[in-house]
Parts: structure tokens; sequence; C-alpha cells
């Protein structure tokens, strides 16, 4: 599959793929303090390394993830706020070797390629290590919010509609480490169910499961929406 | 084609502002469990012995809300006054969420301090006094109460509040015996403020809570009065010919809406309490009964057989006209309006039983909440969250309470006889 990746890169777009890969690479640089992108450079880096064959590109047309925010950060493996499962499957590959030399290379590849390439090797990626449609991101986020939507007791004062906005830290062990308000739903009751919902998980075991890069992406600082739906109104 | 492609994609990938989108996770469930909450005894800085046990009365409040479960004091490892002598590992250790600690002196007032601790976040939440007359410590206490169960709901407690019901014993061998009655919110403190062989019935309150009125057959007819609870004045509201019945005042106090038969059938009346002006709101050859305002005081509900069956229709008192409120099933009465002006509690019939029902006026959803059969007179707290009722047990009726959502159910202590017709004090000012 890595084989494509070369294939790739000697495409006509020289030209255009020096200029953006420069572009990007600044950006990399540039970012390069902001913790996502520090994490999120591993995560690439198995796209470079391997040789993808032309096929594994085109035949998985990926449905186009929205947000395409991804430009600078490509190198982190999942920017996208959405759960949208693809790009979290890049990570699996990530904690190999070829750290070094990684983001250069790939900044200039990376530019040359669409999203939907992008999606599809990654893909072709995962497909190898034969991980299923949901990936183990999704799997844990999924627990996580399984974990606490079974500790939130909501205050009689909810009311479906409500929206509470929690950033939530954790380290690699899956111990939340931090907790706090990004946006309060105005009522302070509400507010404080849903942080101790949160403390009361005070760890999320599968978390540890993650590889590094994974974690760093999207467990290391991420959000957690408290909405009721299902009240009574 | 592919170059092309690429080029754009790649454009419009770096103008894509590079704000890091965090991953989101999205909560949109939950569950219902009470709160595991400690009430840790108080410390009594008086003389003698505490004429209360503070701790153990704000214990019972928060966890006859059903929205509490108190921790018993047998599982408690220490028992703090003092944020200084609290640890939060000796609370986390027996899953306490929270934690409260008090104390209370009595000098020429009472007085309570208490703190509420969050031990899984392990900071206070809240700290307050309340003082008042010695003689209500008791009150005292539920004010506490009101005040951690305000700040850990969200909705403003309504333990310090009280309630009227009409107690009646039966005797076989004369007439029966009745007695209004006024009691804490919790059943204690009953102070009889009416007894005699003459029924009483339809007991209510004023908006402030400062006097009640009834309806009392002792002049052998039935009449409206009303009391008032600090000076015990008493007066005699109407005596028309036939029924007086079902005194509801408005919130704004100024005006009674009654029951009358003195023209016919039942309707309903204003008495404007000022000027005993009479206004008649409705006429019709059915029974119009038990009128309740809505909290806005623009409209009354109340329930009326004139579409062949009991059911609850809305009196709009700007433009007079009357509207059918409820569909469901072939009986709704005695209607009372939560302060939210959105929850009604109504008696409802089902398979041939009478259950209390929350009905909806938003979403016109009606919601069964009890399942004993002869449940009667629903009356609100004035926080909307509990709803008390008479309910038979036996030969007699108790009172019942259970929460609005359906939560909880529980009964008032039993007194002698039967108890009918609670009625829910608005909140009165301290």
């Amino acid at each position: 599959m890595s084989a494509d990746r070369l294939l790739f890169a000697g495409l006509p777009a020289l030209l255009t793929l020096l200029l953006h890969g420069g572009v990007v690479l600044m950006l990399v640089v540039r970012s390069t303090h902001s913790e996502q992108v520090v994490a999120a450079a591993p995560a690439i880096q198995p796209i470079q390394a391997a040789l993808v064959s032309a096929d594994a590109l085109k035949p998985k047309p990926k449905p186009k993830p929205t947000p395409k925010p991804e430009p600078k950060s490509q190198p982190t493996s999942t920017p996208d706020p959405k759960p949208t499962p693809e790009p979290a499957t890049a990570p699996p590959k990530a904690p190999e070797p070829q750290q070094d030399s990684a983001s250069s290379l790939n900044a200039e590849q990376l530019a040359a390629l669409t999203r939907d390439e992008l999606g599809a090797l990654i893909d072709a990626d995962s497909g190898a290590m034969g991980t299923a449609e949901p990936t183990l991101r999704d799997v844990v986020a999924a627990t996580i919010r399984a974990t606490v939507i079974n500790r939130w007791t909501r205050p009689p004062s909810a009311r479906n509609g409500m929206v509470a906005v929690l950033s939530i830290q954790l380290v690699p062990t899956g111990e939340v480490v931090g907790v706090s308000v990004l946006q309060s739903s105005g009522n302070n009751a509400f507010d404080r169910s849903a942080m101790n919902a949160v403390e009361r998980s005070a760890r999320f075991p599968d978390v540890a499961k993650l590889e590094n890069a994974v974690f760093e992406d999207n467990f290391r600082r991420f959000q957690l929406i408290f909405k009721p739906e299902d009240l009574r109104y | 084609m592919l170059f092309g492609q690429r080029l754009i994609l790649a454009l419009l990938l770096l103008c894509v502002a590079p704000a890091w989108a965090e991953l989101q996770i999205e909560i949109n469930q939950g569950v219902e469990n009470p709160t595991p909450i400690a009430v840790v005894p108080f410390a009594w800085q008086g003389v003698g012995s505490a004429p209360e046990d503070v701790a153990q009365i704000v214990d019972s409040d928060l966890a006859r809300s059903g929205q509490f479960s108190p921790v018993s004091r047998r599982d408690m490892l220490s028992y703090p006054t003092r944020e200084s002598e609290l640890f939060f590992r000796d609370w986390r250790a027996i899953s306490a969420e929270y934690v409260l600690i008090g104390r209370v002196s009595v000098g020429s007032k009472a007085r309570i301090d208490f703190q509420l601790f969050d031990t899984t976040r392990q900071e206070a939440v809240q700290s307050g006094t309340v003082t008042g007359p010695v003689t209500e410590l008791r009150m005292l206490a539920h004010r506490v109460a009101d005040s951690v169960y305000e700040t850990l709901t969200g909705i403003p407690g309504a333990f310090a509040t009280r309630l009227l019901y009409v107690s009646v014993t039966r005797n076989p061998e004369s007439n029966d015996f009745y007695r209004l009655t006024l009691a804490d919110a919790d059943g204690r403190r009953p102070i009889v403020l009416l007894e005699g062989r003459d029924p009483i019935l339809s007991p209510s309150w004023s908006p402030d809570g400062s006097e009640v009125a009834y309806v009392s057959f002792e002049t052998s007819r039935p009449a409206i009065y009303r009391q008032n609870l600090r000076t015990g004045a008493r007066e005699q509201l109407t005596n028309f010919k036939g029924l007086n019945n079902s005194p509801a005042w408005s919130p704004d106090g100024n005006t009674m809406a009654l029951v009358l038969s003195k023209d016919g059938n039942p309707d309903i009346y204003l008495l404007n309490l000022t000027s005993r002006a009479l206004t008649r709101l409705t006429r019709h050859f059915a029974i119009d009964t038990e009128p309740t305002w809505m909290p806005d005081g623009k409209s009354l509900l109340f329930t009326s057989d004139r579409g062949g069956r009991p059911q609850i229709y809305q009196y709009d008192l700007r433009t007079q006209k009357i509207e059918r409120v409820t569909f469901q099933g072939p009986y709704n009465a005695r209607a009372r309006v939560a302060q939210d002006g959105r929850n009604v509690a109504l008696v409802h019939q089902r398979d041939g039983r009478y259950h209390i029902a929350v009905f909806d006026l938003v979403t016109d959803r009606l919601t069964v909440l009890t399942e004993t059969s002869l449940d009667e007179s629903p009356s609100i707290a004035p926080n909307g969250s509990i709803v008390l009722y008479a309910t038979k047990r036996g030969e007699n009726s108790i009172l019942g309470a259970v929460a609005v959502d359906g939560g909880v159910r529980f009964s008032l202590p039993a007194r002698e006889g039967s108890v009918q017709e609670p009625a829910w004090s608005p909140y009165v000012t301290p």
C-alpha cells in the first residue's frame, strides 16, 4: 500500500507539490509547539514510509469528511472535530520507527494529497491491519460516553436543550486529570452535575489501549457536550 | 485532472482556518439516581441537650424529596462539625458525594451555620447561616434543607412550608368529628385551627401564606370563611343559599374564586375581597366547580361536566372565553396548577380507578403518577416538585405524596382518623 505514496509523489504535480509542501512545512514548523501538532506528526509518518499502491488510493472513495481543518495540521492524523471514523485509523502505524525525517518528507507529499486520498491511504492502512469499520478511537469514545452517561445524575432543574460543554484532560493511562467548564449551561446545578459525572468516572481504562498518537490527538484533551434529550421536558 | 483536482484541494486545505478542533463527545442521556449525601450531626453549642436534631430534620427532608439518598450515621467514619475536621477520604470511602456539616447555637435567637462540601471535587460548595426564633428551630432546619436542595438541584426547596388538611374521626354513635389542621410540610407540629362536629371542606391558602379559607357547616349550611393564621381573626365571607364551595385566592390576593349555586346549579363566581362585589363567571346548566388560578392570574381552570363527563376547562378573564383543556379519558377533575404554569395535577380516571396525574399544558401530555385507586385532592408543592394527595388505606384515607416526575412516593405520618384535602402552602417569608 505504501508504494502508492511514492507513486504519487512522482506524479505530475511536482511544482505544486513543492509550493504547497513548502507552505505546509512552514505551518507545521510554526505550529509545532502546539501539543496536537506534535502529537500529530508521528501519526502521519506511517504514510510516507509505506508505499501505497495506486489502486488503494482510488478505490475507497471515502465520504468526504466535510471539515477540512487538516491542512496544516495534516501531520496530525485526526484533526477532525467530528468523530469521523477514518482519520482515527491512521495512528495505529504511527508509533513505528521512522519518526525523524517524517515531517518534512510528509509535508510535501501530504500537500499533494487530497483529503480523500489521505482517507484512502489511511483506510488501506487500517485495512491491512484488520481494523474493522469502527476504529479503536471510536470505540474508546463510545465507552467514555457510556461511562459518563451512567454517572450523570441530572438535577431536577435540568431541561432538554440545556447545553454545557466541558473540557476534559486525560493522561495516557486514562486518568482524568482536568475538568473545566468551557461553556456553562447557565444553571450551576446542571454544570456541577456534569462535572461530577466526569470526576466520578475518574478513569477511562480503555484509553490506555490506544496508540500514543491516537491518544494525543484525541484524548489528551477533548470536549464533552452535555445536552440532555431524554428528559420529560 | 487529478492534478487540477489536487491543486484545488490542496489550496482549499491551506485556506481553512488552522484552529484545532478537539474531539467532542456528546452526552445526551443520564440516569435517575438519588445523590448520596452525608448530613453529619450538627454541633450543639448551647446548654443542656439540643431540643431538636437539626441534622436529622435536614436528612429526612432531603430523603423525602427522592433526589437524595442520605448516608446512614452509622456508616460515617467521623463526625466533623467544622471544615478543619473534615477529611474528604472519609466521605469518599463511603461514597458520599456531598457532606453537610453545621453548628447550632441558641441565644435570644436560634442560629444554624452550615457548610456543604463536594467530596468528588473536594471543595466547599456552599456555606450559610439561618437565624430565627428559638421556638422555630425545626423551621430553621427546614430552611437549611431548602438552601442545600436549591444549591444541588437548581430549584428552590419547599421544606420550610406548611400543610393544611382536614381529618375526620368516624363516630358511629354520633356525628363524625372534623379537624382543620395546620402542620409543617413534614407533617410534624400539627396545630388544630378549627374542630367540631360540622363538616369542614376545601381548605386553601392566601398567596402570602398568612391566611386560610375553608368551608364550614357550623351554621348548618355551608359557608366560606377566612382565618388569619397569626391573629386568629376569622371572618365569614359568604353564606348564600345552596352551595358555597371551593374558595381559591387569586395570585394577587385581592379576589377569591368560589362556587355558588344560589342562581340554580353550581357555577364559578369571583368575590372581590375589598368591595365584596360578586361576579358570575360561568352560566351553564352543567356543574362548574373546583376553580383554581393560573399563576399569572389571567385565567382559571375549573372542572365542568358540560361535555357529559367531568373535564378541565379554562376561563380566560380577559376574553371571557371558555376552552376545554383535557381530553384524556372519561374523567379529569380537581386541577391544581404548579407555579410554573405548566404542570397541572389532577384526578384522572383510568379503568374505573382514580389516580393522580400530571397534565402538561404545553405538550398536552398526561402522566399518571399513582398506582393507588381512590386518590383525590392533589395539591402541588410551591416548588412544583411534589404532589400531595389523599388516598384510601383500608377504611381511612391518608396523605400520600408523589414526585411530579414520578420518582418517589411516600405517605405522611398517619394521624388518627381519615385525612382529606391537603393544601400545600405557598412559600412563606420567614
